[in-house]
Order: C-alpha cells, then structure tokens, then sequence
C-alpha cells in the first residue's frame, strides 16, 4: 500500500476529492488533448490505469472530479488513435521531455533526512535495514526532500535550460515543479516532434557528455605530453561544450570544488601530489588557463571532473522513451500533497515548493501521529522536528507527511 | 579528363530539376526507344547500370557520355531499366554508383561553384535546413539540429556524434565534405525512390528496351552466400546479439560502418570461418568489391600488411562504437563477444548431444 494505514489513504483522497472538486479549473491542458494518452494511479491500488482518451478539456476535468486521482499522467507523445493498445495506437510524434528528480543527484543531505518505517510499529530505521526487527514486517523507506534537494535540482534546470537555449536553440520551454524531488523540462517546439529514439538519445548524450571526446575538444589527454604542444586549447569564449569545459576547469581549480567531485582514491592521490601546483593555479588562473603548464595526469583528472560538474544530471531513459508519460501541470502529486506546478522560467529562482506549490488550505488543522520529520519550513512556518508524537498541523502539512509515510491519521487518540 | 567546371550542371546532376525539364521538354514516351537514331542513349543508359555492377564506388565519376543530351536523358532511362530489372542488389547499387559519382562531381567544383551547388541542392531541391555563412575555419556551413541529427544519428564515427561538434543556437558547424557525405544520403534515398516508382509506373517495355533489361541481367554477378558452409564452422546461435544484429544487416545487403565490418570478420575469423567465406558474406554489399574485400580480410587474418592477427574488439570498444545491444543486458558480463560465444558454444553443443541422445532412448524405451 502507498499510505501507512487504509484510514490515510482515504483521508488523503477525500482532501484531493475537495481540492478537484472546487479547482479543476486551475488543472493544465495540454496541447492536442485529443492526441494524447492518459494515465492515472488511483487511490485503492497501486496499478497505473493506462490508455485513457479525452477528445476535449472538460471531458478531462470531469474525469478528476469523479475519480480523484492519486497521480495522473498523459503522454508526451501524438497519437491517431490514443486510446488502442500500444502498437494500434500510430505514433505521429512528441514533445521532447527531460526529468530532474533530485533523487539521482548526490545530494550529501539525503543519508540525512531519508530514513525506514515499519508501517506496523511505526519503529524507524536506517536506510541499510530491510526489516523490522520486532515484527519482520518489509520496512518502507521514507524520502523527504530539503532545501537543500530542491536547490541541488535547480541548479540542474540551470544547467539543462542552458544547454537546450544557447546550444541547441529551443524556442518553446516549458517548465514544472514534479511536486516532489524535482522539476519537468517540456520542449514543445513543432519540428522536434518528428524526432526518433536514435535522435533524442543525441540530444541526451549532448548534455550530459556521453561519448565526448577530450580531443575534438582540443585536450588531448590521452596523448603523450609531446604531442599536446599544438593543442588546439579550449577557451572560455569558445560556443558549447569547449567553453563548458573551460569555464569549469577554472571554477574547480579557482574554487576548490574539485576534491568535491573526485571520488576513486588513484585520482584522489593525483590531486594531493599536484596540491601545490593547483593552489599556484588558482592564483594566476583568474585571467587565462596557462594550459600548457598543466601536467597529463592532472589534466586528464581536471577534464574528467569538468566534464562531471557541467553536464546536467537528466533521467536519460525518460528522455529517449518515445513513449512517456509524465505528469499532468497543475494536478496534485500523491507523494507529496503538492501540486505539479507549471513555473515561468523567470520564477523559477526565487520558487519555493513548500511554499508556491502549496495548494491546499493553511487554515484547517489536522491531528496526527507523526513518526520522525526534520525541521522543515512551510508556506512560511517554522516547524520543529517532531519525533513519535500526535500533533495538530495544517492540512497541507498533515497531508505531506501522511504521503511520505512520516505520518499517520490513525492512532492519534 | 573532363573537369567539373567544363561540364554543364545539369550533365553532372541529372536528378536536378533543369535536368528532368530539358528530358521532358522533348517529349519522349518510353516507345520512342525503339527509334535507332535513340540507340545512344540507350546504349549509354545500359553502360550506367553495367558500370554500376562492374565498379562501383570506384566508377570515374568523368566518364560519360560526349553529347550532353544523352547523358542526361540516360540517367532516367537507367532508372527505368534498373527498375524493370528487379533486384533488389542492383537498385542499391546503382543508387549507391551514383550518388558516390556526385559526391566526388561536388568535391571537385571550384569553391564558390561548389557552395551554389550545395545550397541548390540541399537547400531548394531537399529543402533542408541549411545556411551558408561566416564561420571559425573549417567550417563553411550550419545546418539544423533536427536536419542534422536525422541524417548523422546512424553514423557510428564518434565525429558525428552531436556531443562531438559544434553546436550554436540550434545550428550545427559542418565542413564542406560533411555537409556533401550528409546531401550523400538524401540523394540516395531520392534514386531509390524514384527507381520504386519506376517500378510502379512503367508496365509494358518496348523491344529495344526489354532487350536492354536482358543484357543487364546478364551482367548480373552471381551471387551465392556460403551460409551452410559458415554454419558448419562458426554456430551463429551461439553468436552474441551484436554480432547477430550486423550479420543480419550483412546479408540483407544493408552497409554497416567500418568498425562493424571489422567486428564481423575479425569474430568469424576467430570462430574459424575461412576467409572465402567470410568474403562471400559481403558480396551482399551494394558496395561490394572482391578484391578489396578479400584484402581486408586478409590484412585482419594477420595475412597482410603488419602481419597481426586481429582479435575480436571487447565490449567496451563495440559499446564506445555504439553497436553493443541492450547495454549487454543480454549477455551476462563478459568483457569480449568470444567470451560469449565459447560459454554459448559449450551449452549448444551439449545441447546437441543431448538431442541426438535422447531420441534414441525414447525409441527403445518405446519399441
């Protein structure tokens, strides 16, 4: 089961009942609505019900109100006939869509704030436990998602929106939190739809550097140090991937980032041994790499690491599916209670999930028994850390954590 | 030797538009062919096709005809013949003659001839996305990242992965001879297509006509794959999905990259097929020629040039070339397709024991 208990599962789906009933209108439609697919995961189960059709907007928004979603989806891709089993349906192209979920990132927060729950003791564990030591029941792992998991996810849009704008020239972008962990990427420009499997897997291997080649990049690293002399050396002021290149070699060096990113031990040791040439570096670096001053071995690690800090970390697989679905703007997300907010490009610096996707009412409280939460700030509040006890919260609040499985609406007397 | 700049366009592009109009202009139906004072371009339409078969990619793309008129009226009669013909090699072929024969026409256009030329093909006749325009050397042309990523995304070369060029506001850097290696492909396309209509569209021949589809069916090469001999040897299921995935591509006549080619012989040679054989495997080809076939299996035999005998790639060079299937999900961790093979080659083999066993038993057991 999704909630903890049946009793939240039906507390969280009377809340969503209200919530569509009153603003089905805020709900997003997407463009061609009668070309596209459907998908939804109700509340009784956990089985997505595909192949659904709506030939207009408000065929759709009845069809929220009546059966109130857990999750709901549609597909990136055209469809002649949406509603016919995958290979009668007649693919006639799609939007081309990138996942950031802030669950892949190596964000150093998460061994922090995710932990396990026994859903029947409601006993916490560390993420390493597949059991309850009490009862033996599956323990259910618990994600919650901090400042600092939303910003590390920012900075990826950051880094994808500049490579889908400066390199590869996408007019029409569409942006949305995901109502959890990250944010969805929709380039709607009309002639990408065409485009195959074989084609967007370029696009995928271009931003996240997948098969680049140091040397048509004009660093030769696999070469001797001979033959580096009339390297054709990347500069900052390049176009695309040389200048990425370039600019994060300086970042890492002048910044000091660099041990950050280097994980195996042999590269580890390098960068100690070079220690003293990298602080001299990053003195004299803030006008001009002096490439050629820069020993093999380090060179090769520095444009490893750069090739790792300017890609931008995307769910390739959802990218390359022709496929897809992916969640439908402005509904609520059933992991989390908040809603799947379509964002201008121009808000998303300063968007707040916890507070500008909060959709539901501040000003209803709800008594329940939360398990563990970290301290957290939402829709302005302050709120401690809270560790097995029964509490009265808002209700976006109390619908949050009983979606985390943090919290449970029964046994709170 | 004729050279590009004496000869007129529509005599060295004859798919161009001004080409087909000057053909038509004249009016002539398919029946005119039996006229004789048409029996030159007849006769040069056969010698097209049979040079096609003959040579090549390495036909002389400045051999042709003296009277401008014939030779462009003989590239849509060849189209006819080749149509009428029937076989699927040829179509390839032909297509794969001509379009080569136009690569090296461009290649040797003086610049700026060169450049009209590119944009009047690529540009008005195949309505690409394309632009000319000042750009850091090499590079003389964009074109549009959708246009680019249809025509490039099957090449292999780590060259013309999007990843690897240079990419600016949606429009990607080409040189010269790319942008002509990408034109290369549209244009073959557009022979094919226009030889499937032709087969569509034309039904009865004239005598001279059918008489010309006979002598090109006897210029057909015979071909005939060793496929038994092969199975013989090398026991293709145990082949790993890559290697299956190229020899299938092989043997339909399909042109794979060079690495693949590498691949596939330097396997087979290693499973303990003979050179022969793995020749005849690529007489498929539309591109096939005997003699440098024959080398190139040879040199990977470790026959020729540095004398080493070549062993198969590992995974991770076929994965780097992108021809690894499934991100070996099918092949349970092996680090080179021989691997593979001598662990899948054990189970049929045992497997083949086992059949020829237990029929046996069964028998007695139920006499």
């Amino acid at each position: 089961m999704v909630f903890l208990t049946q009793k939240d599962a039906k507390f969280v789906e009377a809340v969503f009942r209200e919530y569509y009933n009153k603003n089905v209108d805020k709900v997003y439609t997407p463009e061609k609505i009668d070309e596209r697919e459907f998908g939804y995961f109700p509340f009784s189960e956990k089985i997505m019900v595909r192949h659904l059709y709506f030939d207009t907007e408000e065929k759709l928004k009845d069809f929220l109100k009546k059966v109130v979603p857990l999750h709901v989806y549609h597909s990136a891709a055209f469809y002649r006939y949406p509603s016919a089993p995958m290979e009668e349906k007649e693919w006639l192209g799609a939007d081309l869509i990138f996942d950031i979920d802030a669950d892949h990132l190596r964000t150093r927060c998460r061994r922090e704030h995710d932990f396990k729950i026994c859903p029947e003791c409601l006993d916490v564990y560390g993420r390493e436990y597949e059991r309850c030591i009490k009862c033996n029941s599956q323990l259910i792992e618990v994600e919650w998602v901090c400042e600092l998991c939303h910003e590390a996810a920012k900075e990826e849009v950051y880094k994808l929106l500049d490579f889908l704008e400066t390199d590869l020239g996408f007019q029409k972008i569409k942006i949305s939190f995901s109502g959890n962990r990250g944010y969805h990427v929709v380039v709607t420009d009309e002639n990408i739809r065409e485009l195959g499997q074989l084609e967007r897997k370029e696009i995928v291997d271009y931003i996240t550097g997948t098969g680049i080649l140091f040397e048509y990049l004009g660093l030769n690293i696999e070469s001797k140090k001979k033959m580096r002399i009339t390297r054709n050396w990347p500069e900052v002021t390049d176009p695309g991937w040389r200048s990425r290149i370039a600019k994060s070699i300086v970042k890492l060096v002048i910044g000091g980032e660099l041990e950050e990113i280097i994980e195996l031990p042999g590269e580890k040791k390098i960068i100690e041994k070079y220690s003293d040439i990298l602080r001299e570096f990053s003195e004299k670096w803030s006008e001009e790499i002096v490439w050629d001053s820069i020993p093999t071995p380090l060179l090769k690690i520095l444009g490893k690491a750069a090739l790792e800090y300017s890609s931008a970390k995307i769910d390739v697989v959802v990218t390359s599916d022709i496929h897809r679905l992916i969640r439908l703007g402005n509904t609520l997300n059933g992991k989390s209670g908040l809603i799947a907010k379509i964002i201008d490009i121009d808000e998303l610096e300063i968007f707040d999930p916890f507070y500008d996707a909060v959709a539901l009412p501040m000003d209803r409280e709800v008594k329940i028994r939360v398990v563990k939460t970290p301290r957290f700030k939402f829709s302005g509040i302050e709120f401690p850390e809270y560790r097995n006890e029964v509490v009265k919260l808002p209700l976006p609040v109390a619908v949050l954590l009983i979606s985390k499985n943090m919290a449970t609406i029964s046994n709170v007397s | 030797m004729a050279t590009a700049s004496s000869i007129p366009v529509k005599v060295k592009y004859p798919f161009l538009p001004e080409a087909r109009e000057e053909y038509r202009s004249r009016g002539f139906t398919l029946k005119d062919f039996d006229d004789p004072s048409l029996k030159p371009i007849v006769d040069r339409a056969v010698e097209r096709v049979i040079n096609a078969i003959k040579f090549g990619e390495n036909l002389d793309p400045w051999k042709i005809s003296e009277d401008d008129f014939t030779e462009i009226a003989s590239f849509p009669l060849a189209v006819v013949l080749v149509a009428k013909v029937g076989d699927n090699f040829l179509k390839k072929r032909f297509a794969l003659t001509e379009v080569s024969m136009i690569q090296k026409r461009l290649m040797n256009e003086r610049e700026e001839d060169r450049v009209k030329l590119i944009l009047e093909i690529a540009k008005n006749f195949f309505k690409m996305d394309v632009e000319y325009g000042e750009l850091p050397p090499p590079y003389t042309f964009t074109i549009g990242l959708v246009d680019y990523l249809k025509l490039a995304s099957k090449f292999n070369d780590p060259a013309w992965k999007l990843v690897n060029r240079i990419v600016v506001k949606g429009r990607v850097y080409v040189e010269d001879r790319e942008l002509i290696r990408l034109i290369r492909d549209k244009l073959e396309e557009h022979v094919i297509k226009n030889i499937e209509e032709a087969e569509k569209e034309v039904t009865v021949l004239p005598k001279t006509l059918e008489e010309a589809v006979r002598i090109i069916k006897n210029n057909l090469p015979e071909r005939k794959i060793e496929e038994e001999s092969i199975q013989m040897v090398s026991r293709p299921e145990a082949w790993p999905p890559c290697i299956k995935t190229i020899y299938a591509k092989l043997v339909s006549g399909e042109s794979v990259s060079h690495f693949a080619n590498f691949m596939m012989a330097s396997f087979l040679l290693n499973t303990g097929v003979s050179i022969e054989d793995i020749v005849s495997i690529y007489s498929q080809r539309s591109d096939f020629n005997v003699r440098i076939a024959r080398y190139q299996v040879e040199h990977i035999a470790g026959m020729r040039g540095s004398r080493t005998k070549y062993i198969t790639p590992s995974c991770s060079k076929i994965r780097t070339n992108g021809l690894c299937i499934e991100n070996g999900r099918l092949c349970g961790n092996v680090k080179n397709p021989m691997t593979y093979y001598k662990r899948r080659l054990r189970e049929v083999i045992k497997s083949d024991k086992d059949k020829d066993e237990f029929p046996g038993k069964r028998r007695e057991a139920s006499s």
